[in-house]
């Protein structure tokens, strides 16, 4: 055994970490050997001094610093989760792809649920107008009445239910329009109806929601209107065929004018 | 650690029972006190003041074993710290079968790399070991030694902690566990997850080195003288 092998084995040597055979081998030359005997010794201090590393005596303080922080902070940590389990559940790693899937989905459905009824909305408005549009275009103009307010285009009017309109009229406040009347007369009634018609005094007073709320559906060929004067017990009702522009619309009105009395 | 000591030696088995004397360790559990194992079965069911006991029992050597390798007073407080939450949170999975303080060496380990880990990204030292500047580093427990004897110790103690500081943490840890705490190759290999023979290896490294260390410090020192 040559000092090179030695000298690689002494720390093991010196900690008794080498087998039996080798042990034996190495203590047999050291005996022979200063120089590897002084290494060995060299070796054995510095463990000497490494078994005697002891750290200081630490206080009683410092150990018991130590067991109240670990214990504070378990306490917290089990507080924490006592106080939110079904949150903690919530956030499992499935469950959370569970509820995340769902919330996506009721979003989604609630958006498109939004954009069609407003979708649906709007193509009522468009529809109402095309039918308004199409109510107008096919009336005759109407005649201004015998007065001297100031002349406004003619208005359009179309057929209606007879029926619905008297379920229509309704008690309402009287207030003194008679051009507004005119207009919104004209639109309630048939081509040939005019203010005067509508009204038996110009300056009568008359309702113009009652008159308004008549709007005549289209396709209609007998034409009702009725109107509540001032007086209660006098209303006026006004029936109308639908006839051709060329017929002048003042010969027809009288004739089916009619005025009903509750006196 | 404990050591048994006979006071007398009777002839019959019965007296030598009576007369034997076993010295335990200041730590150790008296008869009062329930086994570890029941500690550590009602700790991992939550029973904090059981964890506790379990603290008091392993506190002396975790705290120690943590100085040894970081090498400070306040870095050893944080280990242990440290060291007791992650033996708190993970004694579900300890089986009764396994050795508890193995088992705890080997959490100390693992925390103590942690941490020196950490300080090299704040720091470029290998590991600040200030056992010179510690304030209490030269109160040993118990001690009547004279003035001089303490000086002695206190320059060794002085010597080994800079020679430490030149180790990496896997020999460091190595030879702490070999040397200091006394245990087999084969049980520090299992603590540190290695082989026998790397461990070996291991500890050669560092004794040669904390060899070296010596001698040049103290040739340097008697140049000086």
């Amino acid at each position: 055994m040559n000092c090179n092998y030695v000298k690689d084995l002494l720390p093991l040597y010196v900690g008794r970490d080498l087998d039996e055979e080798r042990a034996t081998a190495i203590a047999t030359h050291i005996q022979t050997c200063e120089r590897c005997a002084g290494s060995a010794e060299e070796y054995g201090e510095a463990r000497n001094l490494l078994l005697q590393y002891a750290p200081p005596a630490f206080s009683e303080g410092v150990y018991s610093g130590i067991r109240q922080r670990v214990l504070r902070e378990i306490e917290e940590k089990q507080a924490a989760t006592m106080l939110s389990p079904f949150l903690a559940v919530l956030f499992r790693p499935r469950i959370k792809w569970a509820v995340a899937t769902t919330l996506l989905l009721a979003v989604s459905i609630s958006i498109f649920y939004f954009v069609a009824n407003r979708t649906d909305d709007r193509q009522q408005v468009a529809d109402g107008r095309a039918t308004a549009d199409r109510t107008a275009e096919s009336t005759e103009p109407i005649e201004r009445p015998e007065s001297d307010e100031p002349k406004t285009n003619p208005p359009k009017a179309s057929t209606e239910d007879p029926i619905s309109r008297i379920k229509s009229i309704r008690p309402r406040p009287r207030i003194k329009a008679t051009a507004l009347a005119t207009s919104v007369a004209a639109k309630t009634v048939g081509p040939r109806s005019t203010a005067a018609d509508v009204s038996t005094n110009a300056n009568d007073p008359v309702d113009p929601e009652s008159v308004a709320a008549r709007v005549p559906a289209p396709q209609e060929k007998i034409l009702r209107v009725e109107m509540q004067t001032k007086d209660p017990n006098i209303r006026i009702i006004w029936f109308s065929t639908q006839r051709s522009k060329r017929d002048a619309p003042n010969k027809s009105s009288k004739r089916n004018l009619e005025v009903r009395s509750n006196a | 650690m404990g050591s048994t000591k006979f006071t007398k030696v009777p002839s019959g088995a019965r007296e030598m029972a009576l007369a034997l004397e076993i010295q335990l360790p200041v730590n150790a559990l008296t008869q009062n006190q329930p086994p570890l194992a029941r500690l550590i079965e009602r700790a991992a069911a939550g029973d904090t003041a059981a964890f506790e006991q379990i603290m008091i029992h392993s506190q002396q050597r975790v705290m120690a074993m943590s100085w040894r390798i970081l090498g400070n007073e306040a870095d050893a407080r944080d280990a242990s710290q440290e060291i007791f939450l992650r033996v708190y949170r993970y004694l579900g999975r300890f089986k009764q079968d396994q050795d508890f303080f193995a088992w705890l060496y080997r959490i100390t380990v693992n925390v103590c790399r942690d941490i020196a880990k950490k300080r090299q990204h704040h720091s470029d030292h290998v590991a600040s070991f200030d056992a010179s500047h510690d304030d209490r580093a030269y109160e040993v427990a118990g001690s009547n030694e004279s003035a001089d004897d303490a000086l002695m110790h206190t320059q060794q103690r002085e010597l080994i902690a800079r020679a430490m500081a030149t180790l990496p943490h896997k020999e460091r840890a190595a030879v702490v566990l070999r040397d200091v705490e006394g245990l087999s190759t084969d049980e520090v290999a299992k603590i540190l997850k290695s082989s026998s023979t790397t461990v070996r290896s291991q500890i050669s490294s560092a004794r040669k080195k904390i060899k070296t260390y010596c001698e040049r410090y103290l040739r340097r020192h008697a140049r000086e003288l």
